[in-house]
């Protein structure tokens, strides 16, 4: 049933959806931008999550470290671990496909082993049981009358800061731009002198380390980590991916926060069981109006 | 006239000699094939998700049960089968579903039509017993589905559907019974009830909501039944939902992850009802004492159709040791369920063979076999497993071992309102 929207309930959707749609964007950012530069498709993305959580339980509970500062571990082992799988795996992929869509195709294909790889070898290193550790509460804060709570606050200005950063490697750093090159021009960019082989690996490695860090924020809100919780933030990637546009990064943040007000909205207002059906509901309506998605170009 | 090569009293002994060679031939050929074939062990069939989305639910719920069962027979010499006169070690033949249905169905088929397996153990999940219940019936196998919780299992059962099906916890018709009398008592008179959309939250918050409309208590409820989706990342609206509500009752069907998020921010928006039911996600102290702590799960009940307090006798103390042992924390008070049953199957197995008719028939019966927590019989009227523990509601009171607060004349101790969250 629709309740009646009142300025207390107007301001909660207003800054609950916004939090919410950032969270979401940052855990689809390393997914677009691995999409949009090298044409892979990394449907492992979830799982790259799943290691940057067990990266944060470990750093936690084995060095008492706080959460948010599990970044130091996290951020290099995961920048490391993504260069790595780009160089065993995908490197002789990417030199040895002769178009986009033949490229697309294999390392489609890769990903989703990889993914059952990377399950596997968590299950077999930690086990299947769920695992959690004692993330800081801070309580809420009260604005105008409504309350948020002050961990989602953070975790959202951290996604915002990400996107912000990201955003600015990408518009004014030499391989940012080179990047950039890349996703629009592929064949111009080397013409140019753009070592795009560099660039992908760049990209690779640089998306592992969004999952990752989106699996830190994601272990702070939840603390059922396991080897296969990466799945449903892939399946709310590619939504997202498609919904901004294979490669758009301003997509990613505007598609993140229509997904985010969109879910708020329905939960807060309509009702909760209908979350998924709104969502995917203004997704094929988007498609049919843009094909490619909201913001590509 | 010539006489003849034998006399007739020749011939008649050498008559009588084949008749006797005929029945003695008979007799030992009858006695051939009717004989058990020799055999060496039993063999358990086990098919379940160990990897896939589904494997922390084995791993938690099943696995280490029916281990540690079968450790403890095969160390007092196995199961004795009365057609063999001995007792026969027991071996588990486990194959991985890899967390896919179709895997499940066809490696369960494999293990009943090729292997030929004495016996087999259901999996875990309602959707998964769904899935192979067909093949329990087409081949004759008891299926102790001790993780499942359906009415419409029970309505199959009760139409005379299905023959070879034994839900082992209180299911959600019956067991919403024990929940609403609960509500009543502690007289629970503003109730939010939510949960996840799968068949356990459909099941489960459908049948309290019939409950309560049953009774004439359905305008005491003010918030729901909302079921959110499998991929919730934030249940802040419906909390706020809740709360507006002036909610004293949440009842909450959860899984793990949703549970801690249900927590965790219930704590962070303070939220706090009188009654706090959450369950099946909020009772593994695997994952609620590390990242919550037993004084904040202080308070919260939970609900599955079967609950126990480990403290209550020293064999199931003992049970829940060896479980911390493998696993690395307590049991969650439901999951003994899985003993429990497969307890009942190896007791029939012993009283009636491994002829697995016979062994449906007295389950069927609602035969008394003794278990560690005492007389268990199936009760296929309100189709349940009928022991102490059936229906049970149990809280979380300062310790890691929860206690059993419902029914009164069950309870290891006083139902607490859920304090403050610390």
């Amino acid at each position: 049933m629709i309740s009646l929207i009142t300025p207390s309930l107007f301001l909660d959707i207003l800054i609950g959806g916004l939090i919410l749609g950032a969270i979401y964007s940052v855990i689809a950012a390393g997914l677009n931008l691995q999409y949009g530069v090298t044409r892979m498709l990394n449907v492992a993305h979830g799982d790259f999550l799943m290691l940057g959580a067990y990266l944060t339980y470990f750093s936690v509970t084995l060095l008492n470290m706080n959460p948010f500062a599990s970044i130091i571990i996290v951020g290099p082992s995961m920048i490391s671990i993504g260069l790595l799988v780009y160089a065993l795996i995908f490197r002789r992929v990417v030199t040895l496909s002769r178009t986009a869509g033949e490229l697309e195709f294999r390392s489609l294909l890769l990903f989703f082993g990889l993914s059952f790889v990377i399950q596997n070898l968590a299950m077999i290193l930690w086990t299947a049981n769920y695992r959690g550790y004692e993330a800081p509460t801070l309580g809420s804060v009260n604005v105008l009358g409504v309350t948020f709570e002050v961990n989602r606050i953070i975790i959202a200005l951290i996604s915002i800061l990400i996107n912000v950063f990201l955003y600015l490697f990408l518009r004014y750093t030499k391989v940012g731009l080179a990047m950039r090159a890349t996703v629009d021009q592929p064949e111009g960019a080397q013409i140019v002198g753009i070592n795009i082989y560099t660039i992908f690996a760049i990209s690779f490695g640089i998306g592992v380390l969004l999952g990752g860090w989106s699996g830190i924020l994601i272990s702070i809100l939840y603390s059922a980590i396991n080897p296969f919780m990466g799945v449903p933030y892939t399946l709310i990637a590619l939504v997202l991916v498609v919904l901004a546009g294979v490669g758009s990064f301003k997509g990613n943040i505007v598609g993140g926060f229509i997904l985010g007000y969109l879910a708020y909205f329905t939960m807060r207002v309509i009702h909760s069981a209908l979350t998924l059906v709104v969502i995917y509901a203004i997704l094929i309506l988007i498609l049919l109006v843009r094909p490619r998605g909201l913001f590509v170009r | 006239m010539y006489r003849s090569a034998i006399t007739k009293i020749q011939a008649t002994i050498i008559a009588v000699i084949i008749v006797v060679a005929a029945i003695i031939g008979v007799v030992l050929y009858y006695q051939t094939i009717t004989a058990a074939p020799p055999k060496e062990k039993i063999k358990i069939g086990y098919v379940d998700a160990f990897t896939g989305v589904f494997a922390p639910g084995p791993e938690t719920w099943g696995t280490v049960w029916m281990e540690i069962l079968i450790d403890e027979y095969n160390a007092n010499g196995g199961l004795y089968v009365p057609e063999y006169g001995k007792k026969l070690p027991i071996e588990l033949i486990k194959y991985d579903s890899k967390s896919d249905t179709e895997t499940l169905v066809r490696l369960t088929e494999k293990a009943m039509a090729e292997d030929k397996v004495d016996l087999m153990f259901g999996p875990w999940g309602t959707s998964q017993n769904f899935a192979v219940l067909p093949l329990y019936e087409k081949y004759k196998y008891p299926l102790l589905a001790h993780a499942m919780g359906s009415g419409q299992v029970v309505d199959l059962i009760l139409s005379g559907g299905s023959k070879w099906v034994f839900p082992v916890l209180a299911q959600p018709p019956f067991g919403a019974k024990y929940v609403v009398d609960f509500l009543q008592w502690a007289n629970a008179s503003r109730i939010g009830i939510i949960g996840i959309s799968d068949l356990h939250g459909i099941e489960w918050t459908g049948q309290l909501v019939a409950e309560l409309a049953r009774r004439g208590l359905s305008d005491r409820v003010v918030v729901g039944p909302e079921l959110y989706p499998l991929t919730v990342t934030d249940l802040s609206p419906l909390i706020k939902k809740l709360k507006e509500a002036n909610v004293d009752t949440l009842w909450a069907s959860t899984y793990p992850a949703d549970g801690t998020l249900l927590i965790r921010q219930s704590m962070e928006l303070g939220f706090s009802p009188r009654i706090m039911f959450m369950g099946p996600g909020s009772q593994y102290p695997a994952i609620m004492v590390p990242t919550f702590g037993v004084k904040a799960m202080t308070g919260i009940m939970e609900y599955h159709g079967f609950e126990v307090d480990y403290k209550t006798s020293p064999k199931l103390l003992e049970l829940a040791e060896k479980y911390k042992a493998r696993v690395g924390a307590y049991p969650g008070p439901n999951t003994i369920a899985a003993y429990v049953c497969h307890q009942v199957l190896f007791e029939a197995v012993e009283k009636y063979g491994l002829n697995r008719e016979k062994i449906r028939d007295a389950l069927w019966a609602g035969e008394s076999f003794d278990t560690v927590v005492g007389p268990a019989k199936f009760d296929m009227k309100n189709v349940y497993l009928d022991a102490p523990g059936a229906g049970y509601l149990c809280q979380w009171q300062g310790e890691e071992i929860l206690k059993v607060i419902w029914p009164l004349d069950r309870a290891s101790a006083t139902w607490i309102p859920k304090p403050a969250w610390p």
